[in-house]
């Protein structure tokens, strides 16, 4: 005889593996700029290429990844009242010390982003990861944090960047701004239909992250319905369980009573 | 108070952890940044003048407020290649630094957009239409602005028109400092169709104060000649705009007795057009009140039965963007008509107002001109800039009323 299968209960919560949770959440799941809508300015402004959303999404983690360690380091140090000006100064200290080292280092690249390399101060995700979870967890639950929340929004600039750049030029290039030491098109579909330079502007920036929310909502909202359906189907197995246990019951309280 | 002490305390140690955490790295790349500023400076260079020996240049600090330096350059074998001038100009998003080439043909070699703040894909539609500078000489520069990205474009044609008087000197303003040694600039005003001079300007000295007006006077097609007067319209001569040739030169000499002498008093009778001028002139000085910028000029009488029932006047003014004439005709001392004339003002801004209508027939219906709200019709404007259009058209009509009440009418 066949095992029955039994179905899981989809509202009971799945175990969690805390630390592997903390760094993959922010990729997809809270993703700051799909999901949160955090960070949209730079996720406009730069990424005209992918090498481009790549090189500010580095930057990014260096500084999330840096100032949540630091948050999280002083944060029983700091009184309440005074928790945002000292985030802020932290902040601001990693996002000036990383422009120096990208204009040392990544010349191309800091010539690239402009100013929006200061202006990371002003993310919303950076300033929000410190207060919600850097200022209340330790150490190294807030460095995986900022990493993940860092390396979600890298992809998400990435991937806006490539949309754009295959629109605009039908090629994705790698090696003009970042120092590295080769430069090579790691996609060229050498279709010069695709050359649309509306998506070099600003305009594409707003059409190609318009397009992803609206992918991104209804991936989430087909997850809910399914969701909601496997809710709906268990709510309806354990009713006709609970049915078919009252039934049999009966026929067995019956057969004593005869 | 002790809590306020400790938390200030606190922050300061904040910001002292911070600002040694910047020197630090600071110290460690500051050597490394100056060598990649140097070297995107040398990119730059190098592009201009491909056989430019990088160890080998002059650099000359230019005391301007748009040119700051001027690099000599030569190539491996020390021969003289050309001039790179880096200028600063103030454009849409910021300061624009633009390098200016120019050969020892002084024919302009590149222009290059160095630094910007400016809109990706405006600086993009600018940077598409610099290679038109390339060859070109000094004095026949073509100008033309891209639609949408006009002020980075003029932040650029400033330094390029900054080198242009560097490379050529400015005539007028050397014509100019032969008569006033204190001149140090002037302003170009008003434009004159029916008269023997055609352009007329304010000679100012360092602080800006007026010394003397001039008149350009296009004798033919080679020859030019500038009637200059002081403050209080005495002669000061004519002068030559570049070098004139002999017999326009013996028209000029032919007035030095004249000098110093007012120029209503002059009674000229050589038959030129020099003498032309200065008939043109005289009236324009008898019935005109100057106001540093702001200036009426009696232009036409209309008589009828031997009484003057009408006036036009003419009368200038600084619009938003540079000058604006206005023509204001007053019929039984009351405003019959108002026209702008001429002017500068931006084609999305100033010049809505001025083609709309609405503000000249509001002043034209208006018991008191001056009483007029120009921001009624201004309001799609955020910047101001039309603001200050309407406010100039206002000017305009205000003053021709006043110089007229005051000259008594007709």
């Amino acid at each position: 005889m066949a095992e029955k299968k039994v179905a899981k209960n989809p509202m009971k919560k799945k175990k969690k593996n805390g630390r592997l949770d903390i760094l993959t959440k922010g990729f997809i799941r809270e993703n700051p700029i799909f999901i949160f809508l955090l960070g949209m300015c730079p996720a406009l402004a730069v990424t005209s290429t992918m090498e481009t959303g790549l090189g500010m999404g580095l930057l990014v983690i260096l500084v999330l990844t840096g100032s949540n360690v630091v948050v999280s380091l002083i944060r029983n140090l700091i009184p309440e009242q005074i928790q945002i000006p000292a985030f802020i100064v932290v902040i601001a200290t990693f996002v000036t010390i990383v422009g120096m080292l990208t204009e040392a280092y990544a010349f191309a690249l800091h010539q690239s982003l402009g100013i929006f390399i200061p202006l990371i101060v002003v993310n919303c995700l950076i300033m929000g990861r410190a207060t919600s979870f850097a200022s209340k967890n330790k150490v190294s639950d807030s460095a995986i944090d900022g990493f993940g929340m860092a390396l979600g929004f890298t992809f998400a600039l990435m991937l806006i960047g490539a949309t754009r750049e295959i629109f605009a030029s039908g090629a994705i290039a790698l090696g003009v701004y970042l120092p590295l030491p080769f430069e090579i098109s790691i996609i060229n579909t050498e279709m010069y239909l695709f050359n649309m330079d509306v998506f070099a502007g600003p305009a594409g920036g707003f059409i190609v992250i318009g397009v992803l929310l609206a992918l991104f909502t209804a991936i989430g909202n087909y997850r809910q319905k399914k969701k909601e359906a496997e809710r709906q189907a268990w709510i309806e197995q354990k009713k006709k369980e609970a049915a078919e246990r009252k039934r049999k019951k009966a026929m067995e309280s019956a057969g004593d009573a005869s | 108070m002790f809590d306020k002490i400790k938390i200030a305390g606190i922050l300061l140690v904040v910001g002292m952890v911070a600002g040694l955490a910047i020197v630090g790295v600071h110290t460690l790349t500051e050597d490394r940044i100056e060598e990649n500023r140097l070297a995107m400076q040398y990119e730059d260079y190098v592009s201009i003048f491909p056989d430019m020996d990088l160890t080998n240049y002059e650099e000359k600090a230019l005391d301007q407020d748009v040119l700051t330096t001027r690099i000599t350059a030569y190539d491996s074998d020390g021969d003289f290649l050309g001039y790179i001038f880096i200028g600063e100009s103030a454009s849409y998003g910021g300061t624009n630094r633009v390098l200016v080439g120019v050969d020892s043909d002084g024919r302009i070699v590149k222009v290059i957009l160095s630094q910007t703040q400016d809109t990706a894909n405006i600086v993009q539609n600018v940077i598409d239409i610099l290679d038109k500078f390339e060859g070109q000489a000094f004095g026949e520069v073509d100008y033309d602005a891209p639609s949408g990205a006009t002020q980075s474009y003029d932040s650029i044609w400033r330094v390029v028109d900054a080198v242009s008087l560097m490379i050529e000197g400015d005539p007028t303003q050397e014509a100019f400092e032969s008569v006033f040694e204190d001149a140090d600039s002037y302003d170009v005003l008003f434009d004159h169709e029916d008269l023997a001079f055609v352009e007329e300007f304010n000679i100012r000295d360092a602080d800006g104060t007026i010394l003397g007006y001039a008149y350009e006077i296009d004798v033919d097609d080679e020859n030019t000649v500038f009637l200059v007067v002081d403050q209080d319209d005495v002669f000061k001569g004519f002068v030559p705009k570049d070098a004139v040739d002999d017999e326009t030169q013996a028209m000029i000499e032919a007035y030095d007795d004249h000098i110093d002498t007012p120029l209503v008093d002059i009674d000229p009778d050589t038959g030129d057009i020099l003498e032309d001028a200065i008939n043109d002139l005289k009236p324009l000085v008898e019935t005109t009140t100057r106001v540093d910028y702001d200036i009426v000029v009696r232009y036409k009488d209309y008589i009828e039965d031997d009484e003057v029932v009408g006036v036009t006047y003419i009368v200038r003014t600084d619009g938003y963007n540079a000058r604006m004439i206005g023509e204001v005709t007053i019929v039984d001392d009351e405003l019959f008509s108002f026209v702008i004339r001429s002017h500068n003002e931006s084609a999305d801004w100033g010049a809505i107002i001025i083609d709309d209508g609405d503000l000249q027939e509001a002043l034209i219906d208006a018991d008191n001109p001056e009483d007029v709200d120009v921001k009624e019709y201004t309001t799609f404007d955020a910047t101001s800039g039309a603001t200050q259009t309407g406010e100039a058209m206002q000017r305009i009509v205000v003053a021709a009323l006043e110089y007229h009440n005051e000259e008594g009418g007709q």
